[in-house]
């Protein structure tokens, strides 16, 4: 095991980032990276990812990178949702140490020098968390609204996102146990989650968002590369559009797994494991 | 620090900083031990002596998580996370609470728990780790189990649909009502009323909180998913019989629970999401049969693993790492005469009375490795 058990992340402040969010820092002196998870549709920060907190600890290529499981309230529209990640990934970026780590590792363990930064940060990113992840990233920019140059440092690693259009009806099935149930129950999902508008396909908020990540890779190729995701569908999902986002990287398609199975690892299906190591650097 | 004490500091971590109430309940600890004895003896009362109330819920909370985090010490010990012997600011802390005499009746006598009588075995040096010397996985094993477990510690929703079920019933604040579990199943019935209980957000609330209704039926999703999870860990530990039990005694007095009254329960539960299929068409049943199938698979596996872990199988090994030193015969005649759930806290029971348990009959399932024969163990 390379890293430390899981705790609460905080802030410097030392309250919570979130009501869910944790980490698992690594025990190296100097982690050339963290690697940030971003839960999907109904999701949680942790139990989205079923082993992977307990497995990725066993890897070796993963020693060096910190785990930060980031929650969300998924019923929030996804811009918004993003905004609230923009402003974690930058603290992250510019002063992981003081905004992150230190606070949130237990009274004793050794402390990183304030001016620690991470070579490397990967997000991995399920369904709709493909879309916020997105979303965040189009938003961190500097002072001079240009990119945030942190941001060459990022790489995406996307499970089943729904960055190129998801199914309503099939997104009421993933929170109605598999049933697709209509009519009143539609509406009231509706009404409830306000990010099924974002995710449904053809949605203005998918539109912007491609035009938004086509204008960037033209005008700031170098900083924007971070948006040539990589990306792992299921054969057996029925919920999000497997069509390639812009200029991401060739889709890995992972047997016998459906939207939900895609990001959970165990000890017998790797797949979703080694897809996640073959993005770090 | 060297690695022992940077791992204990982990864990003590989890309990104290993110947890208020193991914290809460040390101080009251050394007041009491300073003079106030008789307090906290009160507080530490079983409950037919005289009811709880909510105050007093929420104190004795304090010692169920010190002694949730002397539990998961333990279970680090017999793991090789941590040596044999902890460090000794801990053995110091440890003794301290489980010598005191209201704290010990309390885990010992009115709600009988092991993993904290085995540390206090421990803490006196008569238990040892046998099963796990030159068993490398332990401490990975040991990792995995926190990492399950903590998110679990941390979800206020699971405890309330849990104390739902072991108390019967609870007060509402929205509705202004005791609500029972025949509410929460009533609410699992109706799609519409199910995604507003499942979806709803303590922020959203005037009062801040939850309502006990919404606590109860998101609880009870996630007691019904981390079921198969906690399985799938204790088979893969089926090597340390050990181990295996310590980590299903962590949680061990929900399963027991279970296994006395509470799997019909669940199961109605699970039965009534099965339900909302009858309000699909024929078209929509054909079109979504592959999700509809995975999803009726996954209710099997959670009914599954809830009849196999409140079967009792699990509880043996550690039971029987205490039975074979010293005198504690009471509990291997508790566990072998009662069966495996008098290993479990009761909460409804007399004092001078032994549970009468049944063991369920077995599930189809996969058996785990461990087979103890009741007769000859």
């Amino acid at each position: 095991m390379h890293h430390n058990l899981l705790t609460t992340m905080r802030r410097a402040d030392a309250s919570p980032w979130g009501a869910e969010h944790k980490t698992r820092l690594a025990m190296a002196a100097k982690p050339k990276g963290a690697m940030v998870f971003v839960h999907g549709f109904r999701g949680h920060a942790v139990e989205t990812w079923h082993e992977f907190p307990g497995l990725l600890p066993l890897e070796a290529k993963a020693a060096s990178y910190d785990l930060l499981f980031y929650g969300y309230d998924t019923r929030q529209q996804a811009p918004f949702s993003a905004a609230k990640l923009a402003t974690f990934l930058t603290a992250l970026a510019q002063s992981p140490a003081v905004e992150v780590v230190n606070p949130s590792m237990a009274f004793g363990l050794p402390e990183r020098p304030a001016t620690f930064q991470y070579e490397h940060i990967v997000i991995a990113a399920h369904s709709l968390g493909a879309v916020v992840a997105r979303l965040a990233l189009l938003q961190a920019v500097d002072a001079n609204g240009d990119p945030a140059p942190w941001l060459s440092r990022v790489r995406l690693a996307l499970f089943a996102p729904a960055h190129s259009g998801a199914t309503v009806v099939a997104l009421i099935a993933l929170l109605m146990s598999g049933a697709p149930l209509k009519g009143q129950v539609e509406a009231v999902a509706r009404r409830l989650y306000k990010s099924i508008n974002d995710v449904e396909t053809g949605s203005p908020t998918l539109k912007e968002m491609r035009k938004a990540t086509r204008d960037l890779l033209r005008s700031h190729a170098q900083v924007a590369s971070c948006h040539r995701a990589w990306v792992a569908h299921g054969e057996d999902d029925y919920i999000v559009s497997a069509r390639q986002f812009v200029k991401d990287q060739p889709t890995t398609a992972i047997d016998q797994a459906d939207h939900f199975d895609v990001c959970k690892p165990t000890a017998k299906k790797r797949e979703p494991m080694d897809f996640l190591l073959g993005v770090l650097p | 620090m060297n690695q022992s004490e940077e791992r204990y500091a982990q864990i003590r971590h989890a309990y104290f900083r993110d947890h208020a109430g193991a914290g809460q309940a040390l101080e009251r600890l050394d007041a009491a031990q300073s003079g106030k004895r008789g307090k906290l003896a009160r507080l530490l009362r079983h409950h037919d002596d005289e009811p709880i109330s909510d105050r007093e819920v929420r104190e004795r909370d304090g010692f169920d998580q010190l002694l949730a985090f002397l539990g998961m010490v333990e279970i680090a010990c017999v793991a090789t996370y941590l040596p044999a012997s902890p460090p000794r600011d801990h053995t110091r802390m440890a003794e301290r609470v489980l010598n005191d005499e209201a704290v010990r009746r309390y885990y010992e006598d009115y709600y009988p728990i092991l993993l904290p009588q085995a540390h206090r075995r421990r803490m006196e040096g008569s238990l040892l780790n046998t099963d796990l010397q030159g068993f490398r996985r332990g401490p990975q094993l040991f990792d995995q189990f926190f990492t399950l477990s903590l998110p679990l510690e941390t979800s206020g929703t699971i405890e309330t649909f849990l104390r739902l079920l072991d108390e019967g019933a609870r007060h509402d604040h929205e509705l202004d009502r005791l609500v029972t579990l025949d509410d929460t199943i009533a609410v699992l019935r109706d799609p519409k009323r199910f995604l507003r209980h499942a979806s709803a957000r303590a922020p959203d609330r005037s009062s801040g909180e939850l309502s006990t209704l919404s606590e109860s039926v998101q609880g009870f999703l996630g007691f019904v998913a981390f079921a198969p999870r906690l399985l799938a860990l204790l088979e893969d530990a089926a090597d340390t019989p050990l181990l295996q039990s310590s980590m299903w005694h962590y949680h061990g007095y929900w399963w027991g629970q279970m296994g006395q009254r509470m799997g019909a329960d669940v199961r109605r539960g699970l039965e009534a999401i099965d339900g909302w299929e009858a309000r699909l068409t024929e078209v929509e049943r054909r079109q979504f049969k592959s999700s509809l199938s995975a999803a009726r698979g996954k209710r099997r596996e959670q009914a599954a693993a809830l009849a196999f872990l409140s079967s009792g199988r699990f509880s043996y090994g550690l039971a029987e790492s205490l039975l074979d030193r010293g005198p504690w015969g009471w509990v291997r005649d508790l566990v072998i005469q009662a069966g495996p759930a008098a290993a479990r806290r009761p909460r409804k029971r007399r004092k001078d009375t032994l549970p009468k348990i049944d063991l369920p009959s077995t599930p189809e399932v996969r058996l785990p490795s461990i087979q103890i024969d009741p007769e000859t163990a």
